[in-house]
C-alpha cells in the first residue's frame, strides 16, 4: 500500500515520461519488450537496461528505489527457473568451475549422472542473458507504471482494444483492493488487541481461514451496493465514459522512436546489422 | 402539492424470510422536507432505497412522478425514458460515502452519472469544473476517493448527485461519522436546498 503511494508521487512529478499521452507510452514499452524478448546478445541488453535507467534517471525517478524494486524480484522468478540451466547435469558444456567428482557410472534412480558436476560456460552466459532479459522487460514495465497514475494507465489499456467494461472492472478492482486491505488490518489489529497469550498454529490458520470468508462475504455485500449506488446514478449495464486523452505530435514522435528502436535492436540481434 | 412519490401498503423483506417493511403507506409531494427517524435496523434504509427504485416491494406498489415503479420496466438494459427522467430527477446520498465514490478520481466520479444519461461530453466537461467550485472540492479533482477524509468524501458524494440539479434528494444517514463542523455544513446546505424547493428525505437516528 506504501508502495502504491510512493509510486503515486512519482507519477504526478514532472519528468521526461510522465508527460506523453499514455497510450504512446503503453506502445513503445510494449515494442521495447518485444524486441528485448528476442535478444539474445548480452551487451545489447545490457544497453537496453542501461537506458531503462537513464529514462528512470530523466523521468525523476530514484534510480536506486528503481533498481531496488526490479530486483528485489528476479532472484526469485528469474533465478530459480534460470538456476538448473548453469549445471552440466542438465545443459551440457564446457567446465567452468568444477563441483563434485562423482566417478563414471554414477546413477540417480533411472538417470545416469556424468562424471563430474559443474557449471558451464555456456549454462552461465544463457543464465545471464535469461536473467537480463527478464529484468530489461520488468524494468520497463516497472517505468511504465511508476511514472503513469494507475487510473490513466488502466484508461490507456482501451487504446490496446481491452473493452470499456473490463478496464472499469480493473480500476474498480484497484480503487476497492484499498477499502478491502483496511478492512483486513483492522480485524487483525482487533484481534492483536485482545489476544493475551499466544495461540497453536491450527487456531491462528483456522482464524484466517473465517477471516478470508467474511472478507468475501463483505466484498460481495458491497459489490452489491456499488452496484446499486451506479444504477441510482444512471447505470443500466452499458457503461459509458468519457474520452481523455489527446495525441500530441511529440506523442507519435515518441511512438516512432520506440519502434525505430525496437526494430534495430531486433536486426542487431538477427546479425543483419553489426556494431 | 403535486404527489412524487406516492407508496401503496409496502412490504419488503430480504431472501422472504426477515421483514424489514411491512404494510407501509407514505405520500410525498414535492418541495416536502421530511426525516425518516428510527432506530438501528429498522428499515430506515430500506424505507429510502425503494422510492430510489434500488429495490422493489415484495408486495404494495410504488409510483413516482405519476408513473408505476416495476422491475420488470426498471431494471431492463433496454433504454428507458423514464427511468433516465427518473435518475435525473432523484439523486441518493448513501450512508457508506465508499460504496458511492467508486471511480478512480474524483472529477471522473462526478461525471459518471451524467455520462450515463447521456449528457454530451462537452456539457458535462463545464458543469463537472462548476460543481467542483461550488463545493469547494477542486482541489481533490485528480485525487482518488480513498485518499480523501470522511467529510471530503460526503462532499463528493453530495456532488455527484448535485450534478443533475435534482428536484428530490434522498440521503441516508448523511452526518454518520461526520465531525461537528461538517454536520453544520450539512445541515446548512440541506436547509438551503430545501428553500430552493427541493424535495429532501433523510433517513437518520441523529437528533
Amino acid at each position: 500500500m506504501q508502495e502504491a503511494f510512493v509510486s503515486e508521487t512519482y507519477a504526478k512529478r514532472n519528468g521526461l515520461l510522465q508527460s506523453p499521452d499514455p497510450r504512446a507510452k503503453q506502445i513503445s514499452i510494449l515494442a521495447v519488450i518485444f524486441a528485448t524478448s528476442v535478444i539474445q546478445d548480452l551487451d545489447v541488453l545490457i544497453f537496453v537496461y542501461m537506458l531503462t535507467l537513464l529514462f528512470a534517471y530523466l523521468s525523476k525517478v530514484d534510480v536506486l528505489f528503481f533498481i531496488k524494486r526490479v530486483w528485489l524480484f528476479i532472484p526469485v522468478f528469474a533465478g530459480i527457473i534460470a538456476l538448473p540451466m548453469v549445471f552440466n547435469v542438465f545443459f551440457p558444456g564446457d567446465p567452468l568451475i568444477l563441483l563434485a567428482y562423482l566417478g563414471p557410472g554414477v546413477h540417480l534412480g533411472p538417470f545416469s549422472l556424468p562424471e563430474s558436476i559443474f557449471i558451464t560456460k555456456q549454462g552461465v552466459n544463457l543464465a545471464v542473458i535469461f536473467t537480463m532479459r527478464v529484468a530489461t522487460c520488468v524494468s520497463a514495465v516497472v517505468l511504465l507504471f511508476i511514472t503513469t497514475p494507475q487510473q490513466v494507465l488502466f484508461k490507456s489499456l482501451r487504446s490496446v482494444g481491452v473493452p470499456k467494461i473490463y478496464v472499469m472492472t480493473l480500476e474498480m478492482a484497484y480503487r476497492y483492493v484499498f477499502l478491502l486491505m483496511d478492512m483486513v488490518r483492522e480485524m487483525y489489529n482487533a484481534k492483536k488487541a485482545r489476544t493475551i497469550k499466544s495461540r497453536s498454529m491450527f487456531e491462528e490458520q483456522k482464524w484466517v481461514g473465517g477471516r478470508m470468508g467474511y472478507t468475501l462475504i463483505r466484498s460481495i455485500d458491497m459489490s452489491e451496493k456499488v452496484h446499486m449506488a451506479m444504477m441510482s446514478r444512471g447505470f443500466n449495464g452499458d457503461v459509458k465514459v468519457m474520452q481523455q486523452f489527446k495525441m500530441k505530435n511529440r506523442d507519435y514522435f515518441a511512438v516512432a522512436a520506440a519502434i525505430s528502436l525496437s526494430v534495430l535492436l531486433v536486426l542487431i540481434t538477427q546479425g543483419l546489422i553489426r556494431v | 402539492m403535486d404527489t412524487i412519490f406516492d407508496l401503496r401498503n409496502i412490504s419488503y423483506s430480504y431472501v422472504g424470510k426477515i421483514n424489514a417493511l411491512k404494510d407501509v403507506s407514505l405520500k410525498i409531494s414535492r418541495g416536502e422536507q421530511i426525516s425518516i427517524i428510527g432506530t438501528n435496523g429498522s428499515g430506515k434504509s430500506t424505507l429510502l432505497a425503494i422510492p430510489n427504485g434500488l429495490i422493489y416491494p415484495t408486495s404494495g406498489e410504488f409510483y413516482a412522478f405519476d408513473n408505476q415503479i416495476t422491475e420488470d420496466v426498471f431494471d431492463a438494459i433496454t433504454d428507458n425514458e423514464f427511468r433516465s427522467y427518473f435518475r435525473t430527477k432523484v439523486g441518493f446520498v448513501f450512508q457508506n460515502s465508499d460504496v458511492q465514490l467508486f471511480s478512480p478520481t474524483v472529477y471522473e466520479e462526478i461525471a459518471f452519472g451524467p455520462l450515463q444519461l447521456d449528457v454530451p461530453p462537452e456539457d458535462v466537461k463545464h458543469r463537472v469544473e462548476d460543481v467542483l467550485k461550488i463545493m469547494e472540492i477542486t482541489k481533490h479533482r485528480d485525487r482518488s476517493p480513498h485518499t480523501l477524509s470522511g467529510g471530503e468524501k460526503k462532499k463528493v458524494c453530495i456532488a455527484t448527485v448535485l450534478f443533475n440539479n435534482p428536484d428530490v434528494l434522498l440521503l441516508d444517514e448523511p452526518t454518520a461519522g461526520l465531525d461537528p463542523r461538517t454536520q453544520l455544513w450539512l445541515v446548512e446546505l440541506l436547509q438551503e436546498l430545501g428553500r430552493s424547493g427541493k424535495t429532501v428525505i433523510t433517513a437518520t437516528h441523529d437528533l
